[in-house]
């Protein structure tokens, strides 16, 4: 038995049943682009009135968004993510009520109307209720040409979780927000899993999802430390084979001191001053 | 205890916000309390006033307040929600970590304990992605929360960790239970202490129009040992939140701030003098870094 077996099983008021995309902004569009080609994306449609493009590879979907309303100059961020959940409009509800914060929507005309609230450093939380026999991106998006819609995952990415910044002392605030809105449950210290084993991990309600807060480390009170999310963590089932294939296409791995990456994870180096990613053992749950 | 983690309350100064701000400043305060009208009765609007206070240097202990906000229905309860949100937003804006929240004085509010418990954590939730912790304070009269006691009986049933409780010396010593309140008080669950004295032992008897009692600053009153006292014990009970004074009366209504933060400084000093020998630990207060 490990440590993870003793968690009780979340309450899935919401009918969460995994990511339907996760969103950065920024400023340097082709600059990101070309390096989620490198972590195995590949173009497949563009927004009808932004500029707005879907990056796909296996069951994950990736928004750039350079959208100029939007975008700081320059700056590349995570800032949204989309949960698949039973009935958008109840998840809405449920979370107003609890005391989220609602995103104003701006959906232009023939656009959806995609439910959003307010989570950490500005991001947004998406509530998405139409993604198994009908797919949002049909609506505000034109397929790419020559691209394929559907290109596969390398080595079996798939998401695992976000990284999240908080605030010192600021755990337990997050882990109060994100059990009571959403039904993520905190996990026991020691559940960790990648190569940077540190801070609180939040597994979410359908079990396919995690989010792990990181504090500033101790005796650290001069570093500039915002709240929001900072990472996206890729699960692959053999991470070895999956740094290979990625190191092959020009992804840039840190190896050095405890980052080496190996069995357990990896993580990449810095992109664009503040885009990385990570590599967690992980199999994909099956949907 | 020491000018970096005791705020001085800006509502103790009279005067425009340019003048207090200067006064507190000059006598070494760098941590203030300001009441969110202090902020848009600025004349030339919040941004300005938030400029101002970030331009001095000033961090933020907290902002006051909301009040009346637990255990109302319908539109009633979607007004103050209303009310928190853009009370919430003026933290933002002035960085202010803490949020100092009055407990209801609708008399309905107490009929339900769970909706009260509801709304507290609802609010708290609410402050979480703008980075506030909520001070929840009872309040004399209060039927939801008329007491330390009875406040935090509030706070543990909402449960929630940016939700803690805000105890005023001045209502301790004179409408409440005084030192006895502390002792079921958990110090983790104390997240501000605003100090001051009062220049009576009795004044309840004193009661003049809104004022409900003649507030000094610590030093300045007849409760100056028991003040101590409770400093003493709130290390005991492992506070960790932060203090700031308070002193709104009708005398310093009428003089220059300059004099009032004068005064405010004395009795920090006074403070630090007669406790110098109390080191009490920091938790909560580094939080107001985040600013």
């Amino acid at each position: 038995m490990t440590a993870l077996d003793l968690v009780p099983e979340p309450r899935n008021v919401l009918g969460m049943d995994g990511v339907e995309f996760i969103e950065f902004v920024t400023g340097k569009p082709q600059a990101l682009g070309g390096v989620l080609q490198l972590m195995g994306f590949a173009p497949v449609a563009r927004h009808r009135s932004r500029e707005v493009v879907l990056y796909r590879q296996g069951a994950m979907n990736l928004i750039v968004n350079a959208d100029g309303a939007s975008a700081e100059p320059g700056a590349t961020y995570l800032s949204a993510v989309a949960f698949r959940v039973r009935d958008a409009a109840h998840a809405m509800r449920h979370s107003l009520d609890a005391g989220a914060w609602e995103i104003p929507r701006r959906a232009a005309a023939m656009e959806l109307n995609i439910p959003g609230i307010l989570g950490s450093g500005d991001s947004t939380i998406y509530f998405v209720d139409r993604y198994k026999d009908f797919s949002i991106y049909d609506v505000d998006f034109v397929p790419l040409p020559g691209m394929d819609p559907n290109p596969p995952a390398i080595a079996g990415l798939h998401y695992f979780g976000l990284v999240q910044a908080v605030g010192a002392f600021r755990t337990g605030e997050w882990v109060d927000f994100y059990s009571q809105l959403l039904g993520f449950v905190e996990l026991p210290p020691g559940s960790f899993v990648g190569i940077l084993p540190k801070g609180t991990l939040l597994r979410s309600p359908c079990g396919r999802f995690y989010v792990q807060l990181v504090e500033p480390p101790e005796g650290a009170e001069d570093i500039h430390w915002d709240e929001g999310l900072v990472r996206i963590g890729f699960g692959a089932p053999d991470v070895p084979e999956a740094t290979r294939l990625l190191r092959e296409r020009g992804l840039v791995f840190i190896d050095e001191g405890h980052l080496h990456p190996g069995e357990r994870g990896a993580l990449t180096q810095v992109y664009l001053g503040s885009a990385t990613f990570e590599l967690v053992a992980s199999k994909p749950t099956e949907v | 205890m020491d000018f970096d983690s005791v705020a001085l309350d800006a509502s103790s100064m009279a005067g425009p916000l340019e003048a207090r701000l200067h006064a507190a400043v000059s006598r070494g305060f760098r941590r203030m309390v300001f009441a969110a009208s202090d902020l848009v009765g600025h004349p030339q609007g919040v941004e300005a006033a938030v400029a101002l206070v970030r331009g001095a240097g000033v961090r933020v202990q907290a902002l006051r307040q909301l009040s009346d906000f637990e255990g109302l229905e319908g539109p009633l309860h979607e007004y103050k929600v209303t009310v928190a949100k853009g009370l919430l937003g003026l933290c933002r804006a002035i960085g202010a970590p803490m949020l100092l929240v009055s407990a209801s004085g609708v008399p309905e509010a107490a009929a339900d304990p769970v909706r009260v418990a509801r709304d507290l954590a609802k609010l708290a939730t609410l402050a979480v992605p703008k980075g506030v912790d909520i001070a929840y304070q009872g309040r004399p009269g209060s039927a939801v929360a008329c007491d330390v006691v009875s406040a935090e009986e509030r706070v543990n049933a909402a449960e929630r960790a940016n939700l803690g409780l805000a105890i005023d010396t001045g209502h301790l010593f004179v409408a409440d239970r005084g030192l006895d309140a502390l002792d079921r008080c958990y110090g983790d669950r104390l997240f501000l202490v605003g100090l001051s004295d009062a220049i009576a032992l009795h004044p309840q008897e004193q009661t003049r129009g809104e004022r409900d009692f003649v507030r000094v600053f610590p030093g300045d009153g007849s409760h100056a040992e028991s003040l101590l006292e409770l400093i003493r014990r709130l290390r005991v009970i492992g506070f960790h939140g932060g203090f700031y004074l308070n002193a709104c009366n009708d005398d310093f209504a009428q003089l220059p701030p300059e004099l009032v933060a004068e005064q405010a400084r004395e009795s920090l000093l006074w403070l630090i003098d007669q406790l110098r020998h109390i080191d009490l630990p920091r938790r909560r207060i580094s939080a107001a870094v985040r600013a």
